[in-house]
């Protein structure tokens, strides 16, 4: 796996219904770090869209949840809020989002932005 | 005004059964009615988190604690302020949503301690902290949704 760059496309898997509004917009919770302190995201690069929702759909089955969608955020913009985009396979093309503050204020306001850049809920083909 | 969740939860009880016993009771109607219709809202969030994984990884469930803090809370809000959309985080947490759009939202976790973190973004200007609550919402929250 290469270097990230800040253009790179990473897609955040919708795994709940709570996450997403009605008008499609992503709510800020579905950034939230889990409560390791990392945001799991999947690099775009290097793989086609099939291959992309075929790992969506492996990620909601291993956690016996259903995939609505998916959401794209650019790598550069997790960068902008002073988060670490570190690739760690396996699964291929996995990469997990670091750095967080403790305070959840703090991870709020960062979700908040995350939320306001990133793409409306995209259903799989 | 005041809302008392009822809740008691057996260990084997179906979500029926767990759902019957979740009962919202109010000793008044008369100022806070319009918040009624986010008391289904809570019990649809609660029963939908108690699955595990909900959130794609191990994720905490939301807790009677905090639901009855959320019920509070839910009741102490000024009557100006309009009904809030109802969220969960992957740490149990209830979340608090007045939204317009992306660039304009105030978002507010209840944790059961009875802590408020909260986060606003205002177009260009954004804030966020902590205040506790004391059976009255904190007027530094309420001031920024009125800002919305």
């Amino acid at each position: 796996m290469t270097g990230i760059d800040n253009t790179e496309l990473l897609a955040r898997f919708i795994v709940s219904s709570k996450w997403y509004r009605a008008d499609q917009t992503i709510k800020p919770e579905a950034f939230l770090p889990h409560p390791e302190g990392k945001l799991s995201v999947t690099r775009h690069s290097g793989i086609t869209k099939t291959e992309l929702w075929q790992i969506g759909r492996e990620v909601a089955l291993s956690r016996q949840a259903n995939l609505h969608g998916r959401t794209d955020l650019l790598a550069g913009d997790c960068r902008k809020q002073g988060l670490h985009v570190v690739p760690d396979e396996p699964p291929k093309n996995h990469v997990h989002v670091e750095n967080w503050p403790s305070e959840k204020s703090a991870q709020k306001m960062i979700a908040l932005e995350l939320a306001k850049v990133s793409s409306n809920l995209i259903r799989q083909e | 005004m005041k809302t008392i969740l009822h809740a008691s939860f057996t260990p084997g009880f179906s979500d029926t059964a767990e759902f019957s016993t979740l009962q919202l009771a109010h000793a008044s109607r008369s100022a806070t009615s319009h918040r009624e219709e986010l008391n289904d809202s809570l019990i649809d969030l609660y029963l939908e988190t108690k699955q595990e994984n909900w959130a794609g990884y191990p994720s905490a469930s939301l807790s009677t604690s905090c639901l009855r803090m959320v019920s509070d809370i839910l009741q102490a809000l000024p009557a100006d302020i309009e009904n809030p959309n109802l969220g969960a985080d992957p740490d149990g947490q209830v979340t608090l949503e007045w939204y317009r759009n992306p660039a304009r939202l105030v978002s507010v976790s209840v944790d059961p301690q009875g802590y408020l973190h909260y986060a606003a973004l205002m177009g260009s200007k954004k804030a966020y902290g902590t205040e506790p609550y004391f059976d009255e919402f904190p007027q530094s929250i309420s001031e920024l949704i009125r800002l919305l």
